[in-house]
């Protein structure tokens, strides 16, 4: 009897153990909410119909939100975001939006008044500019979130596909 | 010594007949050498304009970035060009050269004391003569060399069928190759050099003992390696000759020592002791397709046209151009292409020397790929994540750590395509790291916005505050969270805007926008 | 210690709730792709309900159902007993430190109790002779379930990167491999005798 019960003390502890060593593990990266962030593609477009990524990331940790909201991240995106929180994998859902080539916003500068009004719809102050000075988008900052687009008066900007990166890649290993 | 085996690898057939290589015949200069510029490729880094005389070893363009290498002219003659050419199976900004066959050369002054000089001013040499790494990564010299290591080891293990450059070098100028360890031993601060031939080479093998004997020479142990293929890959030679192995993501410097082709070693030897930049390279020409298949010393940007009509031309079998080995050279579409300081071989390959062209089937499990990895990998399992889209997965694998030599795809009786597949899952990790970056980027630059707005908003409400008694508090107002929300007056100008100017602008753009309306233009969301 | 090596073994091994006595089957052919960690915690919460679950069965076995004709209650004591283990798990969980919590949010046993849990109400009092060994036996069919469930969860990970022909995709695919390496269990059948 006692022995049975010594071993299954010895049990359970390690069991405990190892319930404990799991939750640390977990307790370390208990934000979900910045772990699915990390996967989001950044670009504050606010198709997914949350105002920015990380609100639509915490809606998505409390179970609020759907993994196929977010065009900008494609259905590559969204397979990553069914794979994080254990999800089945859907593709994007059309009525949020199609995904496409990544593009960047181009100020026409013959049209811009120097109104301001696109620098203040700017979620990640990508656009240069000053009141009745030219106004232009610095195509490396751009996400292609498309908010600047409504605000402008003039109706002067448009969207380019983004340029490939300069930098080469590599294809083969240092051997 | 005792040497250990390395995982994997293959037995193929060698295609190298004899004892010795042939040795290296020189070649007649081309009316044009084609040089492409370093990477990024952009021309405004050129240093030469069209029209221009430029003599050998003169440079072309420095280089950009620490991946790159200063370019230099192969041969005297006038900057007729600089203009995208093809390069290997794509094309590149190259600057074109019309030789006029006096081929003048403009060498740096010769660095003969060179036991005496600092290894920057060595190692800055090296840099300025574009020396690259020959065996086929082209890998900047000077950056390699930076590092010092205990162990040098002289690669001469060239592994791949037909290949038989370094093996003519070895043959041919054993005494040069002694001279260039000296001064790499010099260079890594090396208490041990190694040279490391394959076990089949017994004429390079009787060259470099004759050329040990002399006086003054020595210091150079050779080491005979297993003929298998990759022993010549600078991890598994590492592994043959210390036992060590150089870790996953890793470096040969974290073993304390120092792997270079032994071509390399002599291209980086002239430069310091003749002051010649790198301008010419032995390239091995050979298959059924070719004739007077051989060794050649072949300037850098000699069309490989130029050289396969010198040599003898074609002949009826000839069914694929590769640039390099079999095994990780490039097949490419057409001859009009220039010699690179990576391009060890020409292969002109017959129908019958290639693989029977075979529909790829399904993977059946055999597992003979996993038993002849070298970086001891699961292809199977790479195989499976990288048709699924597990970039991740396969990174957690091991996929940055093949060394893409197709061994693999040598075994594979499904005659799967394994090598492009885990180039493009490679090239594909990359994008994704890139993505993250800028998306890491675009977060911190939305947080810095959110706090530059509280911080105003905090700011606006102060000053409110202080005003205090007759102003309305209507005029404080919290910032708003979500991003497009206007700010307040706060930013307008103090002059008054030429209001007529403004209703024309926006009177413009909504013309325009009918305009477009009809058309159909992209909208908003 | 023969005794407890025994119970360990057959409770882990000889009498597995999945592979052997077929219970908690619809747990592990559902059981989606995750990571190892994930599995490792479903499979420890397990042991514990089932370590709660078998002394409680045990003892309201051998103290109500001594006449005969009683024993046909055992089905009732058996869901009794689960019932009361897994609420006092949910219980117990209540109270635990924060991490804790959060780790079990994640993926909390079932309230109602499966059959899992049901197997080993039944098992423990037929194979456990007092309180101590019916939690030991308890808390080693727990970890067969954890072992199953690791075991799963890894062989559909790599089945989720193959071409699995449709009408085996999932569930089909999940049973046959139960049924096989159930054929393979079968012949650790025998261990520890005295069982």
């Amino acid at each position: 009897m006692t022995a049975t019960l010594l071993a299954a003390a010895l049990l359970l502890g390690l069991v405990a153990l190892g319930l404990g060593a799991l939750a640390r593990r977990a307790g370390a990266d208990v934000d979900l909410a910045a772990r699915i962030d990390a996967v989001l593609p950044q670009t504050q477009c606010g198709q997914c119909n949350y105002p920015g990524c990380r609100p639509y990331a915490e809606a998505l940790a409390r179970g609020e939100a759907d993994i196929d909201q977010c065009p900008p991240g494609g259905d590559a995106g969204a397979h990553a975001l069914a794979r994080l929180l254990g999800r089945v994998p859907k593709p994007v859902n059309p009525a949020h939006g199609t995904p496409g080539p990544r593009v960047v916003a181009l100020i026409d500068e013959t049209t811009c008044i120097g109104c301001t009004k696109c620098i203040q719809a700017c979620p990640v102050d990508a656009i240069v500019g000053a009141p009745k000075l030219m106004h232009t988008v610095i195509a490396a900052e751009c996400t292609g979130c498309e908010l600047c687009l409504p605000p402008c008066p003039v109706d002067c900007i448009t969207l380019v596909p983004r340029a490939a990166d300069a930098a080469a890649v590599p294809t083969r290993s240092t051997a | 010594m005792l040497l250990q085996p390395f995982h994997g690898g293959v037995r193929l057939p060698p295609h190298k007949p004899g004892d010795a290589a042939p040795a290296p015949q020189s070649l007649p200069l081309p009316p044009e050498l084609v040089h492409p510029l370093p990477p990024p490729g952009a021309s405004g880094a050129c240093a030469v304009t069209v029209g221009q005389r430029v003599r050998r070893g003169e440079m072309l363009a420095a280089a950009a970035d620490a991946r790159g290498a200063a370019v230099h002219a192969g041969s005297s003659g006038t900057v007729t060009a600089i203009a995208p050419r093809p390069v290997g199976d794509g094309e590149a900004t190259c600057v074109v050269i019309a030789t006029d066959g006096r081929d003048d050369s403009a060498p740096l002054p010769p660095l003969a004391d060179w036991r005496e000089l600092p290894r920057e001013r060595l190692l800055e040499r090296l840099a300025v003569a574009g020396v690259v790494g020959l065996g086929g990564a082209a890998f900047p010299a000077a950056a390699k060399l930076a590092a010092p290591g205990t162990i040098l080891i002289l690669n001469g293990a060239e592994c791949e069928p037909w290949l038989r450059s370094d093996e003519a070098l070895l043959c041919h100028g054993a005494v040069e190759v002694l001279a260039a360890a000296q001064l790499l031993a010099h260079l890594c601060r090396a208490t041990r050099v190694l040279l490391a031939l394959e076990s089949r080479m017994h004429g390079a093998r009787a060259a470099l003992q004759a050329a040990l004997a002399a006086p003054g020479a020595g210091g150079v142990e050779l080491v005979a390696v297993p003929t298998r293929y990759p022993v010549g890959s600078e991890r598994q030679l590492i592994r043959v000759l210390t036992g060590q192995e150089v870790p996953s993501g890793g470096l040969p410097r974290d073993l304390d020592a120092s792997v270079h082709n032994v071509a390399s070693a002599v291209a980086a030897w002239r430069a310091i002791v003749h002051g010649e930049a790198l301008t010419e390279r032995l390239v091995t020409l050979g298959g059924r397709g070719v004739r007077g298949a051989g060794v050649y010393r072949v300037r850098l940007g000699t069309p490989v046209a130029h050289l396969v009509a010198h040599a003898g031309g074609y002949t009826d079998a000839a069914a694929r151009l590769v640039l390099g080995g079999p095994m990780m050279g490039q097949a490419v579409a057409h001859d009009a292409v220039p010699v690179l300081a990576s391009t060890q071989a020409v292969l002109v390959l017959g129908a019958d020397e290639l693989r029977a062209a075979a529909p790829e089937r399904a993977c059946i499990r055999c597992g003979d790929c996993a038993a002849v990895c070298p970086a001891q990998l699961l292809p199977q399992t790479l195989l499976a994540q990288l048709r699924e889209g597990e970039l991740e997965a396969a990174a957690q694998q091991g996929l940055s750590d093949c060394i893409e030599c197709g061994a693999c795809a040598w075994v594979c009786p499904a005659q799967i395509p394994l090598v492009q597949l885990y180039r493009d899952g490679k090239s594909a990790l990359q994008v994704q790291e890139d993505e993250r970056a800028r998306a890491a980027q675009a977060r911190a630059r939305h947080l810095a916005r959110a706090a530059r707005l509280a911080r105003d908003a905090a700011e606006r409400v102060a000053r409110v505050a202080a005003r205090a008694p007759a102003t309305a508090p209507a005029a404080a107002q919290p910032a708003a969270t979500a991003p497009a929300t206007p700010a307040a007056a706060a930013t307008t100008a103090a002059a008054p805007m030429d209001k007529a100017a403004v209703l024309a602008a926006i009177a413009r753009g909504r013309a325009r926008r009918q305009a477009a309306a009809p058309a159909g233009r992209e909208d908003a969301p | 210690m023969s005794d407890v090596l025994a119970l360990l073994f057959g409770g882990v091994l000889v009498h597995n709730l999945v592979l052997v006595h077929l219970c908690g089957v619809e747990r592990v052919a559902a059981i989606a792709p995750r990571p190892l960690h994930a599995v490792l915690a479903l499979g420890l919460f397990a042991t514990l309900a089932a370590a709660l679950v078998a002394p409680l069965s045990w003892t309201l076995e051998h103290l109500l159902l001594q006449a005969p004709v009683l024993s046909t209650l055992r089905p009732a004591t058996a869901l009794l007993a689960s019932a009361a283990g897994v609420g006092a798990l949910h219980g117990g969980m209540r109270l635990a430190p924060a991490a804790l919590r959060a780790l079990w949010r994640r993926q909390p046993l079932p309230a109602a109790p499966d059959a899992a849990l049901l197997g080993v109400a039944l098992l423990a009092p037929a194979l456990a002779r007092d309180p101590a060994q019916a939690l030991l036996f308890g808390a080693a069919c727990g970890l067969g379930l954890g072992l199953v469930l690791v075991l799963f969860a890894g062989l559909q990970t790599r089945l989720a990167a193959t071409q699995v022909p449709a009408p085996l995709r999932g569930a089909p695919l999940a049973l046959l491999s139960l049924a096989l390496i159930g054929l393979a269990w079968a012949g650790l059948a025998g261990i520890g005798d005295r069982l």
